[in-house]
């Protein structure tokens, strides 16, 4: 099972991940999305929100187009 | 209504006019001293019906309510007003009944009647009847001129009901009540609070009227008015939004959370990140059926609402100030923290100072507000809109 834990924290939902938690992605059955409250990342000045966790690996600046690619990705590893 | 003896005193009234005037010719009229909680309530009965009546109540009801306030003694009250009232072209009297309940600290009740019916004070299942002193007055025109004083201290759960003579004599000439409701009322007001121990002063009061509504065969035969006093525990809610400024702080915080008897209420993730891991449980933020338009909302054990921060609480002020959209979704995390809050007499605000940094950042395409400030917003709000207790701890 692929665990996706997009970040709802202010910045993140400001930041895109408002569009990401709207994102129908029921076509993954084996994709489980859930959100999640500030990771605390955010003051992170290297990387930039929205923050997604994929399977415990951090993503950042995470947009619609490049959660499929993610997604695809785990998923094709699999 | 908080009074200093930690009980909450619930006032609620229900009217409904005379079948063919356009406008009740009672008057209610109540209002609290923020800085002593004492709580002045006034119901007032003008001679005849519609606006001429409603113009001697209002003024009968306006001037008891001030003059009370201001500490002049009930005999002259009466005398002021019944000098002041305009005298009715018809019957060439100036006239018009009141009751007034006087609620200090410690929850001692002073009560003055003038030709209203009774007022009833129930306790632990009885009706209580207290000595009334009678006192005679100047009251020009009118040979009614006896007032009722009476006093005693109520106790948590006591109520204090009062109505004008539309109830009492409610009925009067049916086949049921040829004399009117009379007594009745009362064993009504026993039984329903027997069947609901913890009914609400507005729903009793409701149910008062609509029975007397029922006894005139809903053609209402003259205006009916009753109020409801409860000496009532205040419910509580807390909104704690923040972390403290100092992490040192976070399990005072965690503590004074756990300890809250009322509805808890997070908004911010940082904040519901602290508790969970002082409490050591764990929050999960569900994405289905939510409220697209906002950020989703948390659950944890132990919090009645998780919500974001700073949007939510923009959008809370937002609602509390200007009202709810119609076409609000029923999940929108903000219409649920604004249901809980006018749910509520006493709300804590539990603040957290620290300034999240990331929220100053230029590059972030929307302003947010300083938390202090919406927070504080909220508070006047709920305080001189919907009349709400609050108190605000920052941490």
């Amino acid at each position: 099972m692929t665990k996706v834990k997009i970040c709802c924290g202010t910045s993140c939902y400001i930041m895109g991940s408002s569009d990401l938690i709207v994102m129908d992605l029921s076509c993954y059955i084996n994709v489980e999305i859930e959100g999640t409250t500030c990771m605390n990342l955010c003051k992170d000045h290297e990387k930039r929100p929205p923050y997604v966790n994929i399977n415990g690996v951090l993503h950042a600046q995470v947009t619609p187009t490049k959660l499929l690619e993610l997604i695809e990705e785990v998923e094709s590893a699999i | 209504m908080m009074n200093q003896g930690c009980n909450f005193i619930e006032v609620a009234q229900m009217q409904i006019c005379k079948r063919g005037e356009g406008a009740v010719g009672d008057t209610i009229l109540s209002k609290k001293c923020q800085e002593t909680g004492r709580v002045v309530t006034v119901l007032s009965d003008g001679l005849g019906s519609g606006i001429k009546a409603g113009v001697l109540s209002t003024l009968t009801a306006k001037m008891a309510l001030k003059t009370i306030e201001a500490g002049i003694p009930g005999v002259r009250v009466a005398e002021t007003i019944c000098a002041t009232l305009p005298i009715c072209s018809e019957r060439q009297i100036s006239y018009a009944t009141f009751t007034i309940v006087d609620i200090t600290d410690q929850n001692m009740v002073k009560i003055i009647e003038y030709d209203n019916p009774e007022y009833i004070h129930y306790s632990d299942g009885e009706i209580l009847n207290w000595d009334r002193n009678g006192t005679e007055f100047k009251s020009g025109a009118s040979r009614r001129n006896h007032l009722y004083f009476s006093n005693f201290v109520s106790k948590p759960n006591d109520r204090i009901i009062f109505f004008s003579d539309g109830v009492s004599q409610s009925g009067l000439g049916s086949y049921t009540f040829p004399l009117g409701y009379g007594q009745g009322v009362e064993d009504y007001i026993k039984s329903l609070i027997n069947e609901n121990r913890d009914i609400s002063a507005k729903s009793l009061a409701e149910k008062i009227a609509a029975k007397a509504l029922l006894n005139d065969n809903n053609i209402a035969k003259d205006d009916i008015s009753c109020v409801v006093i409860y000496f009532r525990k205040p419910r509580l809610a807390m909104l704690v939004t923040g972390p403290p400024i100092d992490p040192r702080r976070d399990i005072l915080l965690a503590k004074r959370v756990h300890e809250f008897g009322g509805e808890r209420i997070i908004c911010g993730g940082t904040t519901a990140n602290i508790l969970a891991r002082e409490w050591n449980t764990e929050i999960t933020v569900p994405l289905k059926n939510i409220d697209i338009s906002m950020p989703p909302m948390g659950k944890m054990s132990g919090v009645d609402l998780i919500t974001e921060g700073i949007i939510t609480l923009g959008q809370v002020s937002e609602f509390l100030e200007s009202g709810i959209p119609e076409e609000c979704h029923n999940k929108n995390p903000a219409l649920l923290i604004v249901n809980t809050l006018l749910d509520r007499d006493k709300i804590t605000f539990l603040v957290g100072t620290k300034i999240n940094d990331a929220h100053q950042d230029p590059n972030m395409p929307v302003e947010l507000e300083i938390r202090r400030n919406i927070v504080k917003k909220i508070s006047r709000l709920l305080k001189d809109k919907y009349l709400k207790e609050t108190e605000l701890i920052f941490v």
